[in-house]
Formats: structure tokens, C-alpha cells, sequence
């Protein structure tokens, strides 16, 4: 059981943190998912490497297999009509000895777009200078991602963590412009953490540096390439014909976090976390020939956070409790190379407090319920189109999980989650109901334990009939 | 092992990244102030155009041009657009007091011509304001021989055919012009930078063999051939009326039934083939017929700059042309650039040729 436990953490910790493309400035905190008993350390909390082995003391190796489908009835102007996400894993954490761990990981993923109009993105509007043509067509990316985690602690007080992540992917449009997309991306945190002497008290810092290039290379077929670049989501720029359009991306960042914890405040099994994080993230973007390609854009992006956990989790007892809160705050700004001029602002400032229950009635079962209350601040403005947005939103949700363990070899989970949502502008609906589904059951072998997960999701825009779903499978073997 | 950590996490932090600083200037804010002015000293015009419609437009983004009014003094201003370059599009009817020889207004008479502006492009200083006086020109197309139609791009295909090129003439005058000892040009850059010159038959200046009648159309074709058998998108150039034809190309083809243009440049051992993105093609009247030590600028007789690209850098003097036609044509498009009307020219191509499919070679769109 201690194993299982140890995988899921794992499993949750590496979902959560092995972005190799589109890495988030700050990572996000997975406060759901850390709720169970399993998920109370530092390390999850807070992904500092220096707590890493603090977290998981034994060696295991862990594979996994996926397939997840979308079909996306409603969507917005740039979104895909389907898309089919497969992806294959593998992770292995050793303890070399007292003093050092080592975990890493080989992922690869395959994405199908189907039926995406115009845009050469993968994810259109998560970008402030996007690149479109003129066709609809699918596009497949793939490609490998790779982590490397040393954990090091010299004394008994003071551990030292790296982090290192680097992964590459490759796309391509089936159909003109035949837009060929190359993605690398490489991140690097450092951590150091300090243990007090009677392990009730935990101080970290860490830090990340994180770089990434993504090239897009659109070429001719019966006529010049003919692609434009958005500023924002309103005006374009149709770049000049040509045999070849390139589009270069490159990214860089970096982030510095503070952790504490303190475990059994007043009372025995309840510990307390606390998180303060802030960085700052650029991108420049040029397009144009492929020799001389001219700058286009330029956008930074600053972000802090703030995020505490109370987590009552007495041992032995029947009941448990679970309070997240967290506050994020995001700044952009665009400018435009050609005059270097601000295009736009961005201000997002969100407040979210999660709590939630567990009772465990009978040692064979628990159950947990829960709620999340979500607002966010938007002020998004473009100085050029003269579009503002102004608005404060709320996201509302609740879930309701069960596990049990049905004999000594056997244990099965589900949990369902309800939501309702007020999306960002660019859905062009006032709100969103979600409902999400996720089962997984798990039976040990005398080689291991096999699990398998399937989970479904249906979206629910307001005032439309067009549903969203989202079917997913899973596979996988620990041990 | 610990100290080697502390030096990559060091040299981690210390190649973080520097970002910039934000711009002080916002987009939107751009100013374009505008003074449109008509003078015609034949004419004996110089006035402030009042209550006139004038538009902008860029390339810059793909925006809806923006249109004003000129108030009572001929100004019109434009406020808190996006920055960008802008041209000028002005092409307005106007009622202008009639003048008499000696440029004295009659009363209660009055005369309407359609004008058209002279200005090329504005770009924002550096606190995003522009004031200019915007001149005007009768519309009125300058007479002569105009080169009227340049098809470069070549028809629809995957293989990288565009042989199919030529070049169309058309005599607006109403008098009758004469091709004899003409030269047309291919330029690279400026007149001195003459990259192929193809010399009609006869003496320049005084030939009379070869006619051209008012209203006249002539195709010059770099092969008069029917390209349709090659490629089927691609057009009919066997009935040209002239081919450019180079001896020292052994390969090129030459149709007995066409006279020839023949390469006057030493050295030059291909066909009149002319860029399908971007070029000059200059008529000249031939009586400088030693082009490679800079064409005399005298004796250009038409001009036209094409290139798919707004931002590209002149290669002809702005006297010649004051723009580009064919802003976003594209290769192997099939399409051509014809003047908006036969030979209508105000020596701005930008705004005396559209882009056209198919072309038409001997007739106009």
C-alpha cells in the first residue's frame, strides 16, 4: 500500500511538473489532487528538489500509457474540431544511499489536431503573436521529453536539490502551407532546504531558469506561403509572400519560490504550508524569411504567488480536513517591434480557497467532499484594436470522491467533479458547467501492481446545445 | 560534490535573464495631420481642397483604411490611430472655380476634376505625430506610350514555370507613336544598374515603321508561344505582336511569325525574364542605346516599379515612380498588374495598377 501510495504522489508531483513545452511561469499547485493522505509533503506542495527525498524514501520504477480524446462541438474561431492526445512514460526513482536520490523520467507524447482552421498553433490562444494561414487542415505533433531529479543532503539539516527538464517536439500540418513546427524547451531549478532538528520545521528556496525555441516553418506549395501574425486576438499583419515564412519563438524565464512548513501546529496531525513565489517570463517573437527574419513582438510576463495549506490529518482517527488557499497575480505587456510601442496590458489577479472533508468510516473505505471557490480579476487591454476587458469572474466547484479497498489485492477509486465556470472573453459564452468523471481500479501482482483509469468529461456551454467531451484511457504498472 | 552544485545553481541565476523595459508609448496614439492642397500652375490652381473625403490605409496590419474630412482650410486630421505607415488614398471628384487664362476665378463658373494625391508613404516620428501637405494632381492620365500590363509571376504550377511572362504597351495619346528603335529594360537598381535591354527594330526617334494607333494595344512576349501545352493554367502569347528574342540564348525560342526585340547587351546570354517578385520595367525611346553606363533618365518614356511587398526599398527614383504595383501579388499566381484604366497613369503605380486573374494580354481587364 505504501508503494501505491508513494506511485500516486509520484504520479501527481511529475503530472504537475513535467511541462517540457509551454512551461507555466509559476507552477500550479494541484490543490485537488493533493488532498488525499498521500499528499501532504513539502516537495508536492511546493516542487522544490531539496525536499525530494523527504517525500519518497524507497525505489520504484513506474510506466504508463495513455490515450485521451477530445471532441469539441463548441469552440472558438482557432480551435481543433477533435483532438487525440497519446502519450507514453516512464519514471524510476532510486535511493543511491542515505545521502542521495535520483529519479528520472522518458515521456513521449502524440497529439492529433483535427479539423483546426487557419491557426499553425497549438494551443492559439495561449499566444499573443499568432501564426494562421489560410486552410483548415490537421496537425500531429510528437516528440520526447526527459527529467533528470538529484537530491543531495549533506547534513542532516540542509538538502540540496536539481531539477532538470528538456524535451523537443515536432509538428506538421497535413495540408498548405504545410507549416513544420520545432519546439524545445529546457528548465532548470535548484532548491535548498533546511530541516529543523526535531522534523517538525521546514524552510526551502529554490529557483528556476527555464528557455525554450519554437520555430514554424511555412513553405509554398502551388503559390507563396501566405501566413499572417496576430497581435493580440484583433488586428493581424498579413506577412509578405514569400516561398518560406518563418516564425521563431524564443522564450525565457525565471522563477524564485520560498517554502515553509510546520507540522503538528497546536494540535498533533495538523501541518501547515506556505508558499511565496515570483518571476518573470519573455518572449520575442520575429517572422519572415528564414535568413532575415524581421522582430515582431516582444511581451514579458511577472507573476507572484501566494499560496497556503491546512491540512488535519490526525493519525488513527476517523476524520480529516483540507483548507487551500492561493492568490496569483499576473502582468503582461506587448510591444510591437516595428515602432516599439506598447500593444497591450494584461492583469489577472485570482483568489481561490478550497476546503474539504474525508471520513473514513470502516479501515476498507473513505470518502472525501469538497468545494472550491475561485475569483479572478481580468484587465486585458489592446491599445491598438481599442478592445478592453474588464471583469470579475468566479468559478465555482465541487467534487465527491470514494475509494475502497475491496480485498487485500484489490482497491478502486472514483471521484466526480462539478463545476461551473465564467470563461475568459475570447469563448464568447457567459459560462461553462463542466462535469468530470475519473475511475481507476488497481489490483497487485506478485510482479507488481497493475492500474487502470478512465475518465470522461462533458462541458456544457451556456445558452448552447454544442457539449464538449473528453474521453480518456490509461495503463499503467508499477514497481 | 556540494560545491559543484552551488557553482551551477550560481552560473543558473547569474545567466537569468535581463528583460526589458516597458515602451513608454502606447499604440493608438498615433497622429496624422494632413493639409490637401490642389496647385496646377498650367491651370493656374493653387487652393486649400476644402470638404474633401481622404482616406488612409497600411500594411502594416490589416486594418479598414481610415477616412476624414478636410475642414475649411483643407486640413484633416486623423487622432489616436494604431501606429503604423500609412498611405495617403485620395482620388475625389471636386468643383473648382473656373479660371480664366490670366488665373482670375469667373463667377458662377465652375469646373469639376477628379484628383488624386502624390504622396507615397508616412511613417510616425518618435512621439507618433505626422503633418504634411498632401499635394494633388488632375487625374486626368498623362498621354503617350504606357507600359500597361506586366505579367511576372508566372501561371499556377508546382514546378517552378513562369515562362510564360510579357509585357503589354498601349498608346493613350491621340496621335500616333512609334516603337522603331524603342528599348525596353529590365533594372535591377536605379539607372545604372540595367540588368537585360531588348531593342525594337528601326531608328530611334525618327523610325516610322513601326505604328502603334491611338488606343493601341501591343504584347511583347518573352516567348510568343501558346503556353497552354506546357502548362494548362498558363495563357496564349502566338498571337504577340512582339518577342523578345537573344541570340546568344541558343535555347530560347523564337516564332518565326513574330518580329523580334534583340538584346543589345554584350554578354547577356538569356531571355528578357523579369523577377517575379519585384523589378523595374522601363520604356525608353532608344536614342541612348548604351544602358550599362547608367540609362539616360531623358529618355525613359515610361517607368513602373513592381514588388509584392510594401516595405520594399525603391529601386527606381521617385520621379520615374513614385510606388510599386502588385502590393501582395504572388508568385506563380497567374496574375498580373494592369492599370486601372489603359494607360492611366499619375506616376504613382500604387495607385495606377490592380492586380488581375487572368491577365490579358491585348485587351484591358
Amino acid at each position: 500500500m505504501k508503494k501505491t501510495i508513494i506511485s500516486l504522489i509520484l504520479i501527481s508531483a511529475l503530472g504537475t511538473m513535467v511541462f517540457a513545452f509551454d512551461n507555466p511561469l509559476l507552477p500550479t499547485v494541484q490543490s485537488t489532487n493533493l488532498f488525499g493522505r498521500y499528499s501532504t509533503s513539502l516537495y508536492d506542495f511546493s516542487t522544490n528538489p531539496a525536499f525530494f527525498k523527504n517525500a519518497y524514501t524507497e525505489d520504484f520504477v513506474y510506466y504508463r500509457a495513455s490515450a485521451d480524446g477530445y471532441l469539441n462541438q463548441f469552440r472558438r474561431a482557432y480551435d481543433p474540431k477533435r483532438q487525440q492526445d497519446y502519450e507514453i512514460s516512464f519514471i524510476s526513482v532510486k535511493q543511491i544511499s542515505e545521502k542521495v536520490s535520483l529519479a528520472s523520467s522518458i515521456q513521449y507524447n502524440r497529439t492529433y489536431i483535427w479539423d483546426i482552421s487557419r491557426s499553425l498553433e497549438k494551443n492559439f490562444y495561449s499566444e499573443y503573436f499568432s501564426y494562421i494561414d489560410t486552410t483548415t487542415g490537421a496537425t500531429v505533433f510528437s516528440g520526447p521529453q526527459i527529467r533528470f531529479l538529484y537530491n543531495y543532503t549533506p547534513t542532516k539539516r540542509i538538502s540540496l536539490g536539481l531539477d532538470i527538464h528538456y524535451g523537443v517536439e515536432q509538428g506538421l500540418k497535413d495540408v498548405y502551407t504545410q507549416c513544420e513546427t520545432i519546439a524545445r524547451n529546457s528548465e532548470v531549478r535548484g532548491g535548498i532546504g533546511y530541516i529543523s532538528r526535531d522534523q517538525k520545521t521546514s524552510v526551502g528556496i529554490s529557483g528556476g531558469y527555464q528557455n525554450a525555441q519554437r520555430k514554424y516553418e511555412a513553405v509554398k506549395e502551388a503559390q507563396d506561403a501566405f501566413v499572417r501574425t496576430y497581435f493580440g486576438y484583433f488586428i493581424t499583419k498579413s506577412e509578405d509572400p514569400r516561398s518560406t515564412n518563418r516564425k521563431n519563438d524564443n522564450q525565457e524565464g525565471y522563477e524564485i519560490d520560498a517554502q515553509i512548513e510546520r507540522r503538528d501546529v497546536f494540535v498533533r496531525g495538523l501541518n501547515l504550508q506556505a508558499l511565496a513565489g515570483w518571476g518573470e517570463k519573455s518572449e520575442f517573437v520575429s517572422v519572415g524569411s528564414v535568413l532575415k527574419p524581421k522582430a515582431l513582438g516582444y511581451c514579458l510576463r511577472s507573476g507572484r504567488r501566494l499560496t497556503g495549506r491546512l491540512v488535519y490529518l490526525p493519525p488513527n482517527q476517523k476524520v480529516g480536513a483540507h483548507l487551500f488557499v492561493e492568490n496569483v497575480h499576473f502582468v503582461d505587456w506587448g510591444e510591437a517591434e516595428e515602432f516599439h510601442v506598447r500593444f497591450m496590458d494584461n492583469e489577472q489577479i485570482s483568489n481561490q480557497v478550497e476546503i474539504a472533508g474525508e471520513i473514513r468510516p470502516v479501515k476498507w473505505f473513505s470518502s472525501q467532499i469538497g468545494g472550491a471557490l475561485e475569483r479572478i480579476s481580468d484587465d486585458y487591454r489592446e491599445y491598438n484594436s481599442g478592445f478592453r476587458y474588464r471583469k470579475n469572474r468566479q468559478n465555482i466547484s465541487g467534487f465527491v470522491e470514494l475509494q475502497a479497498r475491496f480485498n487485500p489485492v484489490l482497491c478502486g477509486r472514483i471521484r466526480a467533479t462539478l463545476s461551473d465556470e465564467e470563461p475568459y472573453f475570447y469563448w464568447n459564452t457567459d459560462e461553462f458547467q463542466t462535469m468530470r468523471i475519473v475511475g481507476s481500479v488497481e489490483r497487485l501482482f506478485t510482479f507488481g501492481i497493475i492500474g487502470f483509469d478512465v475518465n470522461f468529461e462533458k462541458l456544457q456551454p451556456d445558452d448552447v446545445t454544442d457539449v464538449n467531451y473528453l474521453f480518456g484511457i490509461a495503463v499503467n504498472y508499477r514497481k | 560534490m556540494v560545491k559543484k552544485l552551488a557553482v551551477y545553481i550560481g552560473i543558473m541565476f547569474a545567466f537569468s535573464a535581463c528583460f526589458r523595459d516597458a515602451p513608454m508609448m502606447y499604440d493608438g496614439t498615433m497622429n496624422i495631420t494632413l493639409h490637401m492642397v490642389f496647385q496646377d500652375s498650367t491651370l493656374g490652381y493653387n487652393l486649400a481642397l476644402c470638404d474633401v473625403k481622404v482616406a488612409i490605409k497600411t500594411g502594416s496590419y490589416d486594418l479598414s483604411s481610415f477616412t476624414g474630412t478636410t475642414d475649411s482650410t483643407g486640413k484633416v486630421v486623423f487622432e489616436n490611430i494604431p501606429w503604423a505607415v500609412y498611405d495617403v488614398d485620395f482620388k475625389e471628384k471636386v468643383k473648382l472655380p473656373y479660371l480664366d487664362s490670366a488665373g482670375v476665378a469667373i463667377p458662377d463658373s465652375f469646373v469639376f476634376l477628379t484628383l488624386v494625391d502624390t504622396s507615397v508613404i508616412y511613417s510616425p516620428d518618435s512621439l507618433g505625430n505626422v503633418s504634411d501637405t498632401v499635394f494633388t494632381i488632375s487625374a486626368m492620365p498623362s498621354t503617350g506610350l504606357k507600359i500597361n500590363e506586366i505579367y511576372y509571376t508566372g501561371p499556377v504550377n508546382r514546378s517552378n514555370w513562369f515562362y510564360d511572362q510579357y509585357v503589354e504597351l498601349y498608346n493613350s495619346s491621340e496621335e500616333v507613336k512609334y516603337l522603331d528603335g524603342m528599348i525596353i529594360c529590365r533594372v535591377y537598381h536605379m539607372l545604372d544598374r540595367v540588368t537585360y535591354a531588348f531593342q525594337f527594330p528601326g531608328v530611334p526617334l525618327t523610325g516610322r515603321e513601326y505604328p502603334v494607333q491611338p488606343g493601341e494595344f501591343v504584347v511583347v512576349a518573352t516567348d510568343a508561344y501558346d503556353h497552354r501545352q506546357t502548362i494548362p493554367k498558363s495563357i496564349d502569347l502566338s498571337n504577340a505582336d512582339w518577342e523578345f528574342v537573344n541570340a546568344a540564348d541558343a535555347g530560347d525560342y523564337d516564332n518565326l511569325l513574330v518580329p523580334n526585340l534583340k538584346n543589345i547587351v554584350t554578354g547577356k546570354n538569356v531571355d528578357f525574364y523579369i523577377n517575379l517578385v519585384s523589378n523595374v520595367i522601363v520604356l525608353a525611346d532608344g536614342s541612348d542605346a548604351n544602358v550599362m553606363d547608367q540609362l539616360d533618365i531623358n529618355t525613359v518614356v515610361d517607368c513602373v516599379e513592381y514588388s509584392s511587398s510594401s516595405d520594399h526599398i525603391k529601386d527606381i527614383d521617385k520621379v520615374l515612380d513614385r510606388g510599386w504595383a502588385g502590393i501582395g501579388n504572388q508568385r506563380y499566381s497567374g496574375q498580373s498588374v494592369e492599370r486601372i484604366l489603359p494607360g492611366f497613369d499619375t506616376n504613382n503605380s500604387f495607385n495606377d495598377f490592380v492586380i488581375i486573374k487572368p491577365p490579358t494580354p491585348g485587351w484591358q481587364h
